[in-house]
């Protein structure tokens, strides 16, 4: 349209004047000074709020912060911070950063400068909900439906998910969990996503309905199948029911998309160590162990694998590391009290699993190996107290009653080992073959000495 | 590595051979293992300092002489720079930050070759270039600035012009005036900048002190029509509008230099189209949302059909079908896109700042003989590092082959057909490339031209037997091979002293004694913990915590 003007040759280009705003005149005094392309300096001036927006944006997205900030910085300066989108990026940045106090003012301030723009309203709600204050956050997102709606209109227009996820995420929070998983069926009515999906599935397990959590996942899948997350949850949640084989199958396929996920490996690992396959299971932590040194299930896990291949110090060395990450996890200490049982390390076994019980006092092989340690230091009443407290525990453990059966004949207490013996053969006949073999031997030399 | 096979042939040959194993000479050959062929980098310069992503390079053939030129816009110098045969041909500054650039052929009534017009967009302006090849000395010349073209402004709200107009003639005082715009902003209208900060700094003089009212208020309407006074010398207000990106539509044929169109996006979410003859606007469309990043399909249909894919900065991506937005083909995002590209015409992928691609269909069409709907989700690409650019691949082989590559942080370009990874390339680790693009450059096709973070320029071509098809297994991405070395490195069990071997067997042999001592030492512990504790109950007289301070 226009024709060329003149600051267009290259030598004028510098000279020409710039968009820099100059400031509000303090006083009164003369108007501003008028250059020369009056309506294009006008313009120019109107635009220099919006200009560096893209740049602000892609700046943003490619996650390069500090360009963005400072960039942010010169634009909130030139204008005195009467910027809406510079202040809503410094605003999502200060999130990222952790700083949410500071992001919640800042979008307060985006939405003082323009109220009608549900993002700034969205970004509200979530830092609210971000500071734990659920119930704020809840009232600003439906506001923000409301606004939406309004700016929708009758013809319907597409519907805003992610109000209703965010909206979910608050009611999870503060455990209500029945309209949580309302609001994320909604969301996912507009527009299927993975965070809607796990979410959901999270909030059925709060709930520990596992049905609707397995189906959950499975829909999630459908969508997108290719997603290492769903993948490993969905892993997780069948090995938590107890589905081994089918836990194994998605775990598998988690671990093929993404290797180096180390809770992922973990869940694995551990599937692979229940079928003795130690050597192929070790392998897969050496993986994990790169990732993520200080996990101390991992460790434990690798402690047992030396365990089942026998070499017992280096089980104890990888689960006293365990136990040094984590020393309230009462597994760590109970597989350390077997650990010193191989190695005849009784006393150390005592501790170990007395500490075991002290923090998970519901177990009974616990108490019963501590019996046997008990019994082979020659504190023969504590052990028979400890066998006793196994039993009421776990009343169809053969194991527990032979080993009492063992330790009394050993103390001299033939009625009691018989008792105990007769016990034992009860519920030896109704065991199959696996059993039997473990403890074939003593068996037979108890019937001798009988 | 194409000289495997021959050392093969050499130690076959050779006599004494050391492992005491001479290959049978009737034996099959093994098959040599498949290294993927390497790219050939044509050239570098890495002091190039050009601050350029994607959205700011081209490739064209600005001459006509079947030379095709890289033309870059550097962002922070404001300058435009054409690259022909490894050498900064020509620099010009620009009169304000370029947002983007695109090279399009116009319909011109000239004769002979087309050649393209370069367009820049910055500000609320896009201007066009044309030339940059050779003159009629041989010399390489500059791009000559042929046209501006300013978007249009958006209408102004009637009541604004009317409150301005009246200021402008001292008819309405500066209290009415704020309050008359300020009830205009509380219903909803869109304002222009004046009205925007002439309500802000009403404001922000009443929130500052409430206090000091009588005093305040008239330094505040003092600055306030001073602002006034500045304005409406300027006449009535306007709201223009700044340019956020550039695309191009080449809607009749698909080859190279096909008359295309431009399109271009602004910050309140207008997609303006041009006429074929790039002098006037043909069809503008309105999103609620500015525009980030446009890619338009490039099938080549005969009616002219395809699809404008904008996305845009409320995390979601709109398209815009046979000349109308559709309403239904809207796909969300959970994070913000960080770049656009359409692949083969069907299918749209978006990287995301989340680190995942997402790919959806645009059109019906079918795959390998299955239906699949407009809208559908097609795959999602987890990606092991933040995407840093993203580009269409245009292979021009036997067939047109279409192809995405992704530049990620993590110093990899990954080359993807559909979910499969076809192609790898390494490029620096702490340098991740910024801006790409593929297509011709110099005689060469096939290249990739890439700018790293730290302004270098780089030119890679495609080995002609890069196998795209991404049926090769030995195709496996860097974290595959990280997962296989770690796999390997031993775990890092820790060891024990001799000292506790010993303490061991010591063990072994007194635990009785050990474990009798300890729990008698635990026992007069425990009692003496007790004998404390009511001695100090009995002497402290009730105070229970005291003295923890």
């Amino acid at each position: 349209r226009d024709t060329m003007p003149e600051y267009y040759d290259s030598d004028e280009v510098e000279d020409e004047d710039r968009v820099d705003a100059e400031p509000e005149p303090e006083s009164p005094a003369t108007p501003l000074t008028v250059p020369k392309s009056t309506s294009a300096a006008v313009t120019a001036k109107a635009i220099a709020r919006t200009r560096r927006n893209v740049h602000i944006h892609r700046l943003y997205v490619r996650h390069e912060h500090d360009a963005c900030l400072a960039l942010i910085e010169e634009v909130l300066a030139e204008f005195d911070g009467l910027c809406e989108y510079p202040i809503y990026v410094k605003a999502l940045v200060q999130r990222r950063r952790g700083r949410i106090q500071e992001s919640l003012q800042l979008f307060q301030a985006a939405t003082a400068l323009n109220p009608h723009n549900v993002q700034n309203l969205k970004q509200v709600g979530r830092s609210l909900y971000l500071l734990g204050k659920h119930k704020a956050a809840v009232e600003v997102y439906e506001e923000a439906e409301k606004m939406a709606a309004e700016a929708r209109g009758d013809d319907g227009g597409h519907e805003d998910w992610e109000i209703y996820h965010q909206k979910g995420l608050c009611y999870a929070r503060s455990k209500q969990f029945g309209a949580a998983a309302e609001c994320f069926m909604r969301a996912n009515a507009v527009s299927r996503h993975e965070a809607t999906y796990e979410q959901l599935g999270r909030v059925y397990q709060a709930q520990e309905n596992w049905e609707a959590a397995i189906a959950t996942y499975l829909e999630a899948l459908e969508s997108s199948p290719d997603s290492p997350d769903i993948l490993a949850t969905l892993g997780l949640l069948y090995l938590r029911l107890g589905e081994t084989y089918r836990a194994f199958e998605y775990l598998d396929q988690a671990l093929s998309r993404d290797p180096g996920n180390p809770r992922v490996i973990l869940a694995a690992g551990s599937i692979i160590q229940d079928h003795d396959d130690v050597d192929v299971a070790l392998v897969k932590y050496r993986v994990a162990a790169a990732k993520e040194p200080n996990s101390a299930q991992l460790w434990n896990n690798v402690g047992m694998c030396f365990f089942g291949k026998n070499r017992f110090v280096a089980a104890i060395a990888c689960l006293k590391k365990a136990l040094y990450l984590d020393p309230f996890e009462w597994i760590i200490s109970y597989n350390l009290g077997l650990a010193h049982l191989k190695t005849q390390q009784h006393a150390s076994a005592f501790h170990f699993l007395s500490g075991c019980v002290k923090r998970k006092p519901d177990f009974a092989a616990a108490y019963a190996f501590l019996a046997v340690a008990l019994a082979k230091l020659d504190d023969v009443e504590n052990a028979k107290q400890a066998y006793a407290r196994a039993i009421r525990l776990d009343p169809g453990d053969h194991l527990t009653r032979l080993n009492a059966a063992i330790t009394l004949f050993n103390a001299g207490d033939f009625e009691g080992a018989k008792e105990m013996f007769e016990a034992h053969d009860q519920l030896w006949g109704a065991l199959d073959e696996d059993g039997k073999v473990d403890a074939g031997e003593d068996v037979e030399e108890q019937r001798r000495a009988l | 590595m194409a000289h495997a096979g021959k050392l093969m042939t050499q130690s076959y040959s050779h006599d004494a051979d050391p492992s005491g194993m001479t290959p049978n000479p009737d034996a099959p050959r093994r098959p040599k293992p498949k290294t993927p062929p390497k790219w050939l980098d044509a050239w570098s310069d890495p002091m190039a300092n050009v601050d350029a992503t994607s959205e700011l390079m081209d490739v064209a053939d600005l001459a006509g002489d079947g030379e095709w030129r890289l033309v870059m816009c550097s962002a922070r110098e404001r300058k435009i720079k054409v690259w022909a045969n490894a050498r900064l041909v020509s620099e010009q500054g620009l009169p304000d930050a370029p947002v983007a650039m695109r090279c399009f052929y116009a319909q011109t009534n000239e004769g002979g070759k087309r050649k393209p017009n370069v367009a820049v967009a910055a500000g609320n302006c896009v201007f066009i270039f044309r030339g940059g090849g050779v003159s009629a000395y041989g010399t390489n010349s500059t791009l000559r600035p042929y046209y501006k073209f300013t978007l249009p402004s958006l209408p102004v709200e009637p009541r604004e012009t009317e409150v301005w107009r009246r200021l402008g003639n001292d008819s309405l005082t500066i209290d009415d005036a704020f309050n008359e715009l300020a009830e205009a902003r509380d219903a909803g209208a869109p304002l222009t900048e004046r009205t925007l900060e002439f309500l802000a700094l009403g404001e922000e003089e009443l929130n500052n002190d409430n206090n000091k009212n009588g005093l305040h208020v008239n330094a505040r309407n003092k600055r306030l029509a001073a602002f006034v006074r500045s304005q409406t010398v300027a006449g009535p207000p306007t709201r223009p509008t700044s340019a956020t990106a550039l695309g191009v539509i080449k809607h009749v044929a698909d080859d190279a230099d096909a008359v295309s169109r431009l399109i271009f996006c602004t910050e309140d979410g207008q997609v303006h189209v041009l006429s074929a003859d790039a002098k006037e606007v043909s069809a503008t469309y309105q999103l609620p949302s500015a525009v980030a990043f446009v890619a338009v399909t490039t099938g080549s249909r005969a009616e002219g059909k395809h699809v404008i894919a904008c996305a845009c900065r409320d995390n979601r991506v709109y398209n815009i079908v046979d000349g109308a937005v559709d309403a239904a083909l809207v796909f969300d995002l959970e994070a913000p896109a960080c770049g656009l590209a359409t692949v083969g015409g069907n299918v749209v992928v978006i990287p995301c700042a989340d680190d995942v691609v997402h790919a959806y269909a645009l059109r019906d069409h079918a795959v390998d003989g299955k239906e699949i709907l407009a809208g559908q989700k097609l795959y999602s690409l987890y990606l092991p590092a933040s995407v840093a650019s993203v580009t269409t691949l245009d292979v021009n082989r036997q067939r047109r082959l279409e192809r995405v590559a992704f530049a990620t942080r993590d110093g990899y370009v990954r080359a993807y057909h559909g979910s499969k990874l076809v192609v790898t390339l390494k490029t620096d680790e702490n340098d991740p490339c910024v801006g790409m693009r593929f297509g011709r450059f110099g005689r060469e096709e096939n290249a990739l031209v890439a700018v790293a973070a730290s302004g270098g320029v780089s030119v890679r071509i495609m080995p002609r037997r890069a196998d795209l098809t991404g049926s090769n297994e030995n195709n496996r991405d860097a974290p595959t091979d990280e997962t296989s070395r770690l796999a390997a490195t031993p775990l890092a069990v820790p060891k024990k002293t001799k000292l506790y071997v010993e303490q061991t067997a010591r063990e072994r042999e007194f635990g009785r004694e050990m474990h009798v001592a300890f729990q008698k030492d635990l026992c007069r512990l425990r009692l003496n913990t007790a004998r404390a504790r009511v001695a100090a109950m009995r002497d402290g007289g009730g105070g229970g915590a005291r003295g923890g301070g």
